[in-house]
């Protein structure tokens, strides 16, 4: 069996205290320009995935109080669109929380937006964005109806 | 900086999976002698390969590994990083939340031996730290849905 190589991406759905998930707009010089996608990018080399995903967060929203609520599911593309092993990626994406609503973007991105998971879906023509959005909106219905579950509990 | 791909790290991905039958027991397998981490009782999982995708490459490694071709995704549980001193042998891993209707296990020649277990007794014999955190986030996935 021959094991692959890739780069590994760690994505956030970051959410802030009103239940809105932050989209961010890639420049206009960048690949895929002027597309709207979650927050995220490459691990350095033997940086953790949890470490990677609190580095680039930061680096692209200047936000650091991030609570790592989990991991969602993992993707697989291709760099530059060509199928060649040096351009092989697998990311994984988590669900993020955050008290801070104000973003500094770096100069990769030119606007941003917190937005509904429902206009999330509607602004990303991404595929694999909207399939990690759809899991994240899961999880949270979960989340919820269990809480509403414990706090029937408690009365 | 003249090439930004120069401190891109290149990694290892491993894909895992919790398979839970229909009693609700976990399928644990004790690796090989001859297939490090020796001895080690395992989930079930192993890397994904050049230009495969990795969702491929979990349900190739359960046929591998034990025979079941019928299982399904619940969710994603945990992430894990191994990282042995060289950048070389970073490795990072999914572990999945999966079920199953087959009991019927047929191991391949990299285990010796299979356990379905209730998650109580897969944390009682798991030694390795990888599973027992895997186990871990499964029991706390499993008892939010009770």
């Amino acid at each position: 069996m021959v094991k692959g190589k890739f780069m590994v991406a760690v994505a956030a759905i970051l959410e802030n205290q009103k239940d809105e998930i932050l989209l961010i707009k890639r420049s206009s010089h960048m690949e895929y320009p002027d597309c709207w996608e979650d927050i995220g990018g490459r691990l350095n080399p033997s940086e953790s995935p949890e470490e990677g995903l609190r580095r680039e967060i930061f680096e692209e929203t200047g936000i650091k109080d991030i609570e790592i609520v989990k991991p969602l599911t993992m993707f697989h593309v291709f760099r530059k669109n060509e199928e060649k092993a040096e351009n092989e990626l697998i990311g994984i994406s988590y669900w993020c929380k955050t008290k801070t609503s104000k973003v500094k973007l770096s100069d990769e991105h030119t606007d941003y937006k917190w937005v509904t998971p429902e206009n999330a879906l509607e602004l990303t023509g991404h595929p694999a964005l909207k399939r990690y959005l759809k899991i994240q909106m899961q999880e949270k219905q979960l989340v919820e109806r269990i809480t509403f579950l414990e706090s029937q509990e408690d009365e | 900086m003249n090439n930004l791909s120069e401190v891109v790290g290149q990694f290892t991905f491993c894909v895992a999976a919790i398979l839970e039958n229909e009693e609700g027991e976990i399928l644990l397998i004790k690796r090989a002698p001859d297939n490090p981490p020796v001895n080690v009782w395992d989930v079930v999982g192993g890397a994904v390969e050049q230009f495969e995708d990795p969702f491929d490459g979990l349900t190739r490694e359960v046929v591998e590994e034990t025979g079941i071709t019928d299982f399904e995704i619940v969710k994603a549980l945990d992430v894990f990083h191994w990282y042995q001193e060289e950048p070389k042998w970073d490795m990072i891993g999914l572990t999945f939340w999966c079920k199953t209707k087959t009991r019927e296990v047929v191991l391949s020649d990299e285990h010796v031996e299979y356990k379905w277990l209730t998650p109580t007794d897969a944390m009682k014999i798991s030694n390795h730290q990888i599973v027992t955190s895997n186990l871990e986030q499964y029991i706390k996935e499993k008892n939010r849905l009770e």
